[in-house]
């Protein structure tokens, strides 16, 4: 099978400026290098299978650099086992991606570890759920093998277990420490228990109701998906969002950040045995997901998105209301900020707990929330700004100690500039439809959309099919990057900080899953 | 010794199992107010219990037969425990055969039984619960009894009875050394019975927990037993604070009669009140020691007792 | 602290109180009287997420506010099966929590209850049955109710939950 010639970088249908290429394996591992060396990084890794299209199996990788996406795309013929080169010594991320895509499609990166990500055993080692000749209604009998974890070797080593159900009311995963004490050693983390087989499912809807799916990848994160979803349909449809819609669209985002950051520092006091932060914040993240409903028509966003536009305008007195309660919110933050800067129990917890340098955080390829309190620059509100946030300039946000005190900062901050924004966009509102047509995208159209949810940038890559079928969707949350920070982020703490230091992150299984 | 002495001891002793759960709940009503929400009845530790004692008891496969005592093992030393602390009377006949070092002998006995039980079934959080209460107990235990030997050089006796019989006759009762002995007091109080900051009880974090950890494993009535005898052991610490820093209104050795028991009983009540609440403040107002600090945090209240003992001896007296 | 303090004075009691559940039919058994009275007085809830987008988890979550105020009205989340009387459980069920959910439910004690929340636990939501999801929590464990909602609000969980206790 003749590999497809090297194309010139050709325009890619995105949100932001977004470039594609198609590669051979040579060059898959050498432009990767290139962006390496260009301080670039690697967002997201898929595969596809066109085996019925021109009989091989694609592999793609989008990179983020100064001036916008690149997307590689590789294309494999249909030998036993389809190969690519594996990309994980310049982007270590990429390891658990490239699993993976093997657990789904059966192509592998010549990377030696072939434990199976998301197969835990559901299905057999030879079936591949996301190709073309696999029925997704099947079910097969669960076929549980131990998983072999990294053994740690030495005197007064211990392994404790914990998960995948853990005490509290969590998701699930599985976490192996390997101890002395109460010292970490090594911990690993073992994902994929969510796995709801998403990516298949796209495949059996209509472009039109694609974004609730994506919405219900990460409820957490629902408007930023829907968003990102809308965002790749409306580029190969040419469609353009109404600016009131895009207003409201940054609205509903912005609220969705307030609600996780206010939930989080909530939580982050709890867990250090300081109930009083929680019950101010759950407090305050309740009144926010009722104005929600005042504003929105319900707490959680899940269906506000949609391809073209936005479901609801908001009713008439609600801009005056939200600009009242964000005052009132402002007010508080600050005042429980200067509370946790001064209570000395809570400081002694997070200070130099769970520290993840600004190099460790560069080379394992941090993004999102996590990256920016490590120092890495990035929010691509900031730095590839998409409408309305073309327009509204948004301040970056970052700290630089990388360690659970300067993630619980960096929520403080970006809740004062979500805040900010959201009273930018109610004061500069424009009138105008809330919803445009968006027709069916003509077949085999690839468009990517990205968008910075609270947790990092998430991205949905969609190719169209015929009569308005989905091909292929691809989503991608930013926990893939950020899991892997936690077994760095924990090394020379105490077990009993882990629960402390994961909820610094709070990165998402299920969107992880998918 | 009189048959109205034994009447008073098993009084006591009846009054501790009945009132501890209720000194729990109105610790629980306290925090709920402090954390703006609304409190459960002060009857909820009793439904609890009551529910629990209806519940079916599931036990892992490998559960030994310590695992299956323990609980009863634990209740049964608490009581006894209570039996020898002055709450009401100073008229105890079993305060005579056992005085505060084998009450200190008794706590000992109840953790030491509870951790193994913890190890018993060889689950990762029995194991880190237990090593971690081992190390808790190991450092609080000698401050415990560093307070007690405070209390003992100012009277002479090492029997809490005599010690309440004691106060009555001793003139100045706000000695200094009884200031660091009380600080110290009440910081092995919140070590020993898994309060912040040393312990979260309401944690949902299983690589934090301490007492919790040893608790996963039981169910139905053992765990109601367990639970009771946490809330009887908090309730014998509270009386031993009380019975060294506040005896006001023990009925002591000759009081006769129905009149200075029942004073007893409402001076118990209001002090209970009062040490239910200030639990509550202290718990809310701080955050949970990272478990490195614990070893600070109890060797900073021995050095208290120790500090108080000495401020007594160069005081004279 | 003093700063502290006064916010806790300043904030005040938050909790709600909610509409009284529809009275429990005249003719209810003994039975089922005692379970509400034992049952529904102190009931140790164990979560359990078999899966799910974790938006079901934020509204239980919310169940711990001080609107709300779950452990006002006797109840309270668990840490461990062996301390529970109802399993919630949220999500469609994943191949790989199956085997999890399912011992997490031998390890209660009897009596026990189970709920499943959202329309992902009733009927598999938008995720359906596939060779990664069963499709719904009946479909691997018994299930004495279901919450719809995606997600489910707060009290309608509450109510699920009372009314699975009530009739048992």
């Amino acid at each position: 099978m003749m590999h497809e010639p090297e194309r010139s970088i050709g325009n890619l249908l995105s949100n932001l400026p977004c470039k594609s290429k198609v590669v051979g394996a040579l060059d898959w591992h050498r432009e990767a290098g290139n962006v390496r060396a260009a301080g670039g990084q690697l967002l997201t890794l898929w595969g596809a299978d066109d085996r019925d299209r021109d009989g091989s199996f694609r592999i793609f990788a989008a990179y983020l650099l100064d001036d916008g996406i690149e997307v590689l795309e590789h294309a494999m013929g249909n030998g036993i086992t389809p190969t690519y080169p594996s990309l994980a010594e310049l982007f270590p991320c990429a390891l658990h991606m490239e699993r993976a895509v093997y657990d789904l499609l059966g192509i592998a990166s010549m990377e030696p570890d072939h434990r199976g990500w998301l197969r835990h055993g559901g299905w057999p080692r030879s079936e591949f759920p996301l190709r073309r000749d696999f029925d997704a209604s099947r079910q097969f009998a669960i076929d549980s093998q131990p998983y072999p974890f990294v053994q740690v070797e030495g005197d007064g080593v211990h392994e404790i277990a914990v998960g995948p159900v853990h005490a509290g009311t969590i998701e699930p995963g599985h976490f192996r420490f390997s101890v002395v004490g109460e010292k970490v050693l090594r911990l690993e983390e073992r994902l994929g228990y969510t796995h709801k087989g998403v990516s298949k499912r796209f495949e059996q809807m209509q472009q039109a109701e694609g974004h609730r799916l994506a919405a219900r990848l990460s409820g957490d994160s629902a408007v930023a998906f829907s968003w990102a979803y809308c965002a790749a349909l409306e580029a190969i449809t040419h469609t353009g969002c109404p600016p009131r819609a895009a207003n409201l669209r940054a609205l509903a985002l912005e609220h969705e950040r307030l609600a996780n950051h206010l939930g989080d520092l909530g939580a982050l006091g709890n867990d250090a045995g300081f109930a009083f932060g929680l019950t101010q914040f759950s407090r305050m993240k309740e009144d926010l997901l009722r104005l929600n409903v005042a504003a929105f028509g319900a707490r959680y966003l899940l269906d506000f998105v949609q391809p073209g536009g936005v479901a609801t305008e908001l009713p008439e007195d609600t801009p005056r209301l939200l600009l009242d309660h964000y005052l009132v919110l402002e007010e508080r933050v600050s005042g429980l900020r200067v509370i946790y800067d001064n209570h000395a129990g809570l400081q002694d917890r997070f200070r130099e707990a769970g520290t993840l340098s600004r190099e460790s955080a560069v080379k394992l390829g941090a993004v999102g929330l996590a990256g920016r309190a490590s120092g890495v620059p990035l929010d691509l509100r900031v730095h590839h700004p998409w409408p309305p946030y073309d327009r509204m300039k948004p301040k970056l946000v970052m700290q630089s100690t990388g360690d659970v005190a300067a993630r619980v900062y960096q929520r403080f901050d970006e809740v004062f500039e979500s805040l900010r924004l959201c009273r930018m966009i109610l004061e500069n509102s424009v009138a105008g439809p809330i919803q445009a047509d968006c027709p069916l995208a003509e077949p085999d159209r690839l468009g990517l959309g990205l968008i910075e949810s609270w947790r990092g940038p998430v991205i949905i890559a969609l190719e169209s099919g015929p009569g308005g079928t989905i091909r292929r969707c691809h989503a991608h949350d930013s926990s893939w990057q950020n899991w892997p920070l936690i077994e760095y982020a924990i090394l020379s703490n105490i077990v009993p900080d882990f629960p402390l230091i994961n909820k610094s992150f709070n990165l998402s299984y299920s969107g992880h899953d998918g | 010794m009189r048959a109205i002495s034994f009447v008073r001891q098993f009084l006591e002793v009846v009054l501790a199992i009945a009132i501890a759960p209720l000194f729990t709940g109105w610790i629980a009503q306290c925090r709920a107010w402090l954390q703006n929400r609304s409190a459960p009845s002060l009857l909820q530790p009793y439904r609890m219990l009551r529910k629990l004692f209806f519940k079916d008891v599931v036990l892992a496969q490998n559960a030994s037969a310590l695992f299956r005592a323990t609980p009863y093992v634990l209740f049964g030393t608490m009581v006894l425990a209570a039996a020898i602390i002055p709450s009401l009377v100073t008229d105890l006949p079993l305060a005579r055969v056992a005085d505060s070092i084998a009450l200190v002998g008794l706590f000992a006995t109840a953790r030491v039984f509870l951790s193994l039980a913890a190890m018993d079934i060889g689950t990762a959080f029995g194991t880190l619960g237990a090593r971690r209460e081992m190390m808790i107990g190991f450092l609080a235990e000698p401050a415990l009894l560093m307070v007690l030997f405070n209390a003992f050089m100012l009277f002479g006796s090492t029997s809490l009875p005599s010690l309440v019989d004691g106060y009555r006759a001793h003139q100045s009762v706000v000695d200094p050394s009884v200031i660091f002995a009380a600080v110290a007091f009440v910081m092995v109080l919140l070590a020993e019975n898994a309060r912040i900051p040393i312990d979260n009880p309401s944690t949902h974090l299983e690589l934090t927990m301490i007492h919790e950890a040893m608790l996963l494993e039981y169910s139905a009535r053992h765990l109601a037993l367990v639970e009771w005898a946490s809330s009887l052991k908090l309730f014998n610490y509270a009386c031993i604070g009380f019975a060294l820093f506040l005896p006001w209104g023990i009925a002591t050795h000759g009081a006769d009669g129905g009149w200075p028991l029942l004073v007893a009983i409402a001076a118990l009540l209001g002090k209970l009140v009062i040490a239910g609440a200030a639990l509550a403040l202290i718990e809310s107002l701080s955050a949970k020691l990272r478990i490195f600090r614990a070893p600070e945090y109890l060797a900073m209240a021995f050095l208290l007792a120790v500090l108080g003992l000495l401020v007594h001896l160069l005081l004279g007296a | 602290m003093i700063n502290t303090l006064s916010r806790m004075i300043r904030t005040g009691i938050l909790t709600e109180t909610f509409p009284a559940p529809a009275s429990a039919s005249p003719a209810m058994d003994r039975l089922q009287k005692d379970m509400r009275n034992i049952l529904g007085r102190a009931l140790c809830i164990r979560h359990v997420d078999a899966g799910s987008c974790n938006g079901c988890e934020l509204e239980i979550h919310a169940l711990n506010n001080p609107y709300y105020n779950i452990e006002g009205i006797g109840m309270k989340f668990v840490a461990s099966p062996r301390h529970a009387d109802l399993l919630l459980v949220t999500g469609p069920v994943t191949a790989n929590m199956e085997e999890a959910l399912k011992r997490t439910l031998d390890a209660m004690p009897d009596p026990k209850l189970v709920v499943a929340v959202g329309d992902c636990g009733a009927c598999g939501g938008v995720f359906g049955k596939s060779y990664a999801s069963r499709g719904a929590v009946a479909n691997v464990i018994p299930v004495q109710r279901t919450v719809a909602g995606c997600p489910p609000s707060p009290v309608a969980i509450l109510e699920a939950i009372r009314s699975a206790v009530i009739e048992a």
